[in-house]
């Protein structure tokens, strides 16, 4: 099946979020210290724990996004208080992929969120 | 620019800026306005338009003139109630307007020849009038923006089944609803897994690309293919071919089910039921059924709308969690998961659903509660014009059906996904025949009689 002959039936909203409070964690079964924070014992070490990881995720957020503005000049970006959505439909997420990993974007530092319409007033 | 349902889709503003609650607002807005003027000693009559049938095209201007002031209201009333609508969602209202206004006149076109007793005898009612005029100029005659932007198909079905909502008194769907949801879950799930092994297993197609086939080919059609692809991240050539199929399909579909229900001579209760089960998408569903009456649609909309359609946020949340958990961990990392969550099921929900719910509700009580002289009075005044707009409202769905399926535009497919897709056809057509005909047959078309 040649990516050339498929007639595109759908648009796609490639939707990138830059999270600032976790670094994929659930994917790995695990929790960000933001989720388990009222279990943690209240310590200035603590504290400071938590600092250094949130500065980190940001600090992460900001790359990726810079790395995403790198690819592409077209964004629509809608800023949340526990991150950053990005989000294009004149890309698609298949080309931006390969792209993020080759300028070193992990994929814990964003979820991937595609949304599909129909392209044209179909049943 | 097509807004996610991260970021937007879920909040308040999804109330005014998304077609499926504009259904809910337009469609429950006509009940009430219809009730209220009931109450008050008025009614919808002014709107109300249905062609005689007629032997002779003699009869057709004499027709026309007596029924022209009442084609008038009716058109200046939907133009102003879809033309507020296209203006909150942010569409051009100039276009729009343009468009619908040909719409409403092809509407009227196709209505008067299916009223023709000759057309009748060969099956030519409205709802094919309109799906071969609209395929013949839509595949031969290139179609301007101005009309294309009135061609909201989906729009105009959503606003027809909030309106079946107050024709369906609320205890038929507490009483059928759990049969055809017992139906449609068994043979939805069925067609689903043929279609996913048969396209994973047999063929070697991705797991996400499987799955939104067999969710095209299972749940709702596109909406669905929409819906899984984007819960399961499938890739967009994937998504468009899972729509071409499910537009193919259904077209064949919506042609060979009635023929095969009238050799059959099927019972218009189980014709519907199986239409419902074995049609993939609403609109073309509800073109096929409508060739059969009130009691077709009835047990259709029972069975797609009831049984299959409210469970497209379910399917996305389930296969979310499974292509997270299953799929994506078992193969190299490539970025392409999303953390999954119970609010999918919400975001995916088909809100006109709680419109045609709640119609249903509030006429059912009404009829309950109100005197009998009232109640036959709504029944016969207020029901009437709902069944009426809600006509009309089909007739601007078959045309848009027939206009926008354009079969060039339609993706190469290439011959696994198309072969995997027609394995579940088959499958799924069968199940839907034996449930509807055979093991449910007499259940159907009481319900439908």
């Amino acid at each position: 099946m040649s990516e050339q002959k498929v007639k595109e039936t759908c648009i796609q909203a490639a939707c990138f979020f830059l999270p600032f409070f976790e670094a994929g964690e659930w994917r790995r079964g695990e929790k960000s210290p933001w989720k388990t924070i009222k279990k943690a014992e209240a310590t200035p070490d603590a504290l400071r724990a938590l600092a250094s990881y949130t500065s980190e995720r940001i600090s992460h957020s900001a790359r990726a996004m810079e790395a995403l503005l790198d690819i592409h000049d077209d964004w629509k970006v809608t800023m949340r208080k526990d991150g950053v959505f990005m989000e294009t439909v004149t890309l698609a997420y298949e080309e931006i992929l390969p792209r993020l990993k080759e300028a070193g974007v992990s994929e814990d530092d964003f979820q991937l969120y595609s949304e599909y319409t129909r392209k044209w007033g179909m049943i | 620019m097509v807004e996610n349902t991260k970021t937007n889709g879920g909040g308040l503003q999804s109330l005014y800026l998304k077609e499926d609650w504009w259904a809910v607002w337009i469609g429950l807005g006509l009940v009430i306005v219809a009730l209220i003027l009931c109450a008050v000693g008025q009614s919808l009559g002014t709107i109300t338009v249905s062609f005689k049938s007629y032997d002779s095209f003699t009869a057709v201007p004499g027709m026309v003139v007596s029924l022209l002031p009442k084609m008038l209201f009716l058109y200046i009333t939907l133009a102003a109630i879809f033309s507020l609508a296209a203006k909150v969602m942010r569409y051009n209202v100039g276009k729009f307007l343009a468009g619908f206004t040909l719409l409403f006149v092809m509407a009227v076109i196709v209505q008067i020849l299916g009223a023709w007793n000759t057309a009748k005898t060969f099956n030519l009612e409205a709802p094919v009038m309109a799906l071969i005029v609209g395929m013949i100029i839509g595949n031969f005659v290139k179609i301007p923006d101005w009309f294309e932007s009135a061609m909201r198909t989906e729009f105009y079905v959503k606003v027809g089944i909030v309106l079946m909502g107050a024709t369906l008194p609320f205890t038929l769907i507490l009483e059928s609803g759990p049969v055809a949801l017992f139906q449609a879950t068994v043979i939805a799930v069925t067609t689903f897994l043929v279609i996913y092994f048969a396209a994973t297993k047999l063929f070697g197609l991705e797991k996400p690309f499987g799955a939104t086939l067999g969710a095209g080919g299972s749940i709702c059609g596109v909406s669905a293919s929409i819906a899984i692809g984007s819960s399961v991240n499938a890739k967009k050539e994937h998504v468009s071919i899972a729509i071409s199929m499910v537009v193919i399909w259904a077209t064949i579909m919506v042609f060979l089910l009635p023929v095969i229900c009238r050799l059959l001579g099927l019972s218009d209760g189980a014709a519907g039921a199986w239409i419902g089960t074995s049609e993939f998408a609403d609109a073309a569903g509800i073109a096929a059924a409508a060739q059969f009456g009130d009691g077709a649609t009835t047990t259709f909309t029972l069975m797609k709308v009831v049984g299959r359609d409210i469970f497209v946020g379910v399917w996305a949340f389930l296969l979310a969690i499974i292509s997270v958990t299953v799929w994506e961990r078992k193969k190299s990392s490539d970025g392409t998961v999303q953390k999954p969550g119970a609010g999918v099921i919400w975001e995916r929900f088909p809100k006109f659903v709680i419109g045609f719910f709640i119609a249903s509700i509030i006429v059912t009580i009404v009829l309950a509660t109100a005197s009998p002289d009232f109640a036959a009075l709504v029944d016969s005044d207020a029901l009437k014009a709902i069944k009426n707009l809600r006509g009309w409202a089909f007739v601007f769905c078959f045309l848009c059906i027939g206009l926008t399926t354009r079969f060039k535009a339609l993706a190469a497919t290439g011959w696994k996904p198309f072969a995997a897709f027609t394995i579940g056809v088959g499958v799924n057509v069968i199940l839907g025949f034996l449930f509807s005909t055979v093991f449910l047959n007499d259940y159907w078309t009481a319900v439908g009689m």
